[in-house]
């Protein structure tokens, strides 16, 4: 299908310029969620960490737990947006602006779980006056940095180009203030072969520099674990499986975001079932891969038979951990393979739920990596109460996850007002073209 | 034909649906049967109590305090297996006629509940001199009643580490502590002494007493740590008469041992960063920032360009 300018600019006005009732009553929703982690937060700030579940033994748990998910699905965000472009992918169209905010938005949530862990956050600025090269948190935090600047730059180069063109688009009908913001955006840019050329190589500049730098920060984090000598953490393997599960994670919330922006601004001419597909696809390649890391981690540790590896592996069997073991390892890496594997489960629909067990499934491994791990040191703490050395989680802590995925949702709606879905120029680019990797 | 590969698929399907509903059940169905036994379990708990097993111990620590330890467990009657129980309240007293309370504990992993008691406490005596102690489990839903008891002397060690005609002696003195705060000598009894190893203590010999005193020969090749030192115990261990009563001392009369540290020193707690991680990173960050900067550059060119465009 040959897409144009003016027709899509057109089709996805309406989106920017009228907000319904539902998208504020949905947005209102949010909100209160929201609000109800800000009173959890402020439980927790003046009643101390003791109205969380963490205690001496279990000193982490959902906080690092969502951290770990949402910085996760960030990279996986920016691995799939810079290959996409990279290679040119003639379907990226339609969903590498989702992938792109998918990166920026967990970016900038994922970091600030990492603030309701710590117990002196008026001693935060000693990580930036008295760094530490040595300390993989220093990497972490310098990593992290590094990655969000970057993707900023990536995104905003992404959206010169639409930029320019919501300014020249007359018929927009929004506020004087918000146009002068889009010219100011879009740097001027007319689509000549001068400004063309160097939009085009910054961006493959960065398309290069985004997948590198996701695969470094991501095994920056990993290492935070594999360095550390603790049951089940301690594992050579765990760089590789971390960024494996990161893509994983988040090309199954790319198809769920994908899903619920196709039914709200009704795009099912531009988001196809080849879409579906084609990320369905990469779903499936990433679950083998997962499977294949995962079982190779719990293998090697159960046959190794250090005597903490072992009662943490019995653990996952026998204990409250066994149903959220079995989701995590055996659904949310079966489940894809079947619905994607079978051609006749291959539909929107199954592929949408494929996606979105592979979210869950995924977080409930991250869940699995943290917090029975902390249950199961190699020295236990003596003598302390019993109920220290086990973790549940309390309502302060729910109340902080669901805001974290509140704002996710809040700052995906904004964003959806304030720039296109869909990315124009992309589409322009490459109208209805069927190669590479697009499927019949 | 086509009919016939439509057939087939479904056919295929269902085959395929049969497997997977199968795998849940396989991977669901156990815990479900294991779940209901336990509820059965309970049921069965709640008509018949379990009468459990409360044994008493005491101990009086080298700093003079004392140890009162409940050890809380049941046998089952049909496996003959024993259970340690945890999380249940133990009261503790003293005294016969009139009792008076220590206090409680809550029993741990292993059935124990430990009731310390400061060494200044007067505990009250008998005739003989005894002690008599009380530990108490006042029952609930699940479990019965159970008490625990046990009488011991009160005993007095002092322990003396001296070096007599260049021969490292441990010299024992032992008083019994009667009513009234009455000493006498304790006779014809041995006494083990011991040195602190990591996991256990090793006997290195037994002292007989003779109107309470007793002196042993301390070996020239034991090895102690970096500084020589080890630690020298007294001790009747679990004494029908005085329960578990010990005296320790610290001195150097080991072999300083130095141990080889099979690890290398981490870097993180280095006061610098070891050379290679500066270059490493350095470059790294030089590398990613330098192409940002260049990108900025090439933005601001972009919006330059804008008025020669106009």
């Amino acid at each position: 299908m040959e897409y144009d300018s003016s027709k899509l600019m057109r089709e996805f006005a309406p989106q920017i310029e009228k907000t319904s009732k539902s998208w504020y009553l949905v947005f209102a929703t949010l909100l209160a969620f929201f609000l109800f982690g800000i009173f959890g937060l402020y439980t927790q700030i003046t009643k101390g960490h003791v109205v969380t579940g963490m205690r001496d033994n279990v000193v982490w748990g959902v906080y690092i737990v969502n951290f770990i998910f949402f910085m996760g699905m960030s990279y996986a965000g920016a691995l799939i947006s810079g290959i996409l472009y990279l290679f040119k992918s003639s379907w990226r169209g339609p969903v590498i602006r989702m992938a792109e905010l998918i990166t920026i938005i967990s970016l900038f949530i994922g970091p600030v779980f990492i603030l309701f862990c710590i117990g002196r956050l008026d001693r935060l600025y000693y990580l930036i006056l008295f760094p530490r090269i040595q300390s993989p948190i220093t990497w972490d935090v310098i990593a992290i940095s590094t990655d969000l600047i970057g993707c900023i730059i990536f995104l905003y180069l992404s959206f010169i180009e639409d930029f320019a063109k919501l300014r020249d688009y007359k018929e927009l009908q929004l506020p004087k203030w918000r146009k002068r913001l889009y010219k100011y955006l879009a740097l001027g840019y007319q689509e000549t072969p001068w400004q063309y050329k160097i939009i085009s190589h910054t961006k493959n500049i960065m398309a290069a520099m985004v997948i590198a730098i996701a695969i470094i920060v991501y095994s920056v984090l990993a290492w935070i674990f594999g360095v550390t000598l603790q049951p089940g953490w301690h594992s050579t393997i765990f760089g590789p499986y971390f960024v494996i599960a990161a893509v994983y994670s988040g090309t199954g919330m790319l198809i769920v975001v994908m899903w619920i922006f196709r039914k709200v601004y009704k795009l099912e001419e531009y988001i196809t079932e080849k879409h579906f597909v084609n990320v369905g696809v990469l779903l499936l390649i990433l679950a083998a891969f997962f499977g294949y890391f995962t079982f190779s981690d719990y293998l090697t540790k159960w046959y190794g038979s250090i005597k903490m590896d072992k009662v943490l592996i019995d653990k996952l069997f026998t204990s409250e951990y066994y149903y959220m073991f079995i989701a995590s390892n055996y659904l949310g890496v079966l489940v894809p393979i079947i619905v994607v594997g079978i051609k006749k489960f291959r539909t929107i629909t199954n592929i949408t739920i494929a996606g979105l067990i592979t979210v869950v499934s995924l977080w409930f491994n991250r869940y699995l990596i943290v917090v029975p791990t902390l249950e199961t040191p190699y020295f236990p703490i003596q003598d302390v109460r019993s109920e220290w050395l086990s973790y549940s989680v309390t309502w302060v802590e729910m109340s902080l996850i669901l805001a974290g995925i509140s704002v996710f949702c809040m700052l995906f709606m904004l964003a959806s007002k304030f720039v296109p879905i869909i990315s124009i120029s992309e589409m322009e680019k490459h109208t209805g073209e069927t190669r590479g990797l697009m499927r019949d | 034909m086509i009919r016939m590969k439509k057939k087939k698929t479904n056919h295929i399907l269902n085959i395929f649906k049969t497997v997977f509903i199968a795998l849940m059940i396989l991977l669901f169905v156990p815990e479900i049967f294991i779940h209901a036994q336990d509820g059965a379990d309970s049921v069965s708990a709640k008509a018949e109590k379990i009468s459990p097993n409360l044994k008493l111990l005491t101990t009086k620590n080298s700093d003079e305090t004392r140890s009162l330890i409940a050890v809380f467990s049941y046998k089952d009657s049909e496996t003959k297996q024993s259970f340690d129980i945890k999380d249940v309240t133990i009261t503790f007293f003293v005294g016969t006629d009139s009792l008076i309370n220590l206090g409680t504990a809550t029993t741990d992993e292993k059935g124990k509940a430990i009731c310390s008691i400061k060494s200044n406490f007067d505990f009250p005596k008998n005739e003989e001199g005894f002690i008599h102690f009380t530990a108490e489990f006042k029952g609930n839903d699940v479990l019965e009643d159970a008490s625990g008891e046990v009488d011991v002397k009160d005993l007095s060690i002092s322990l003396t580490l001296e070096e007599i005609d260049s021969v490292r002696t441990v010299s024992v003195k032992v008083e019994q502590i009667l009513a009234n705060n009455v000493r006498v000598p304790l006779n014809e009894v041995d006494m083990q002494i011991f040195v602190g190893r990591m996991f256990s203590h090793l006997p290195i010999g037994t002292i007989s007493l003779a109107e309470g005193i007793g002196t042993l020969e301390f070996p020239v090749n034991l090895p102690g740590d970096t500084a020589g030192n080890v630690i020298v115990i007294a001790k009747f261990e679990e004494h029908e008469e005085f329960g578990t009563v010990l005296k320790s001392d610290t001195i150097a009369w080991g072999i300083k041992t130095m141990h080889f540290n099979a690890y290398s020193p981490r870097s993180l707690w280095t006061q610098v960063a070891p050379v290679w991680m500066i270059v490493t990173l350095s470059i790294m960050l030089l590398g990613v920032w330098g192409h940002y900067i260049y990108v900025i550059i090439q933005l601001i060119l972009l919006k330059k360009g804008e008025k020669k465009i106009a």
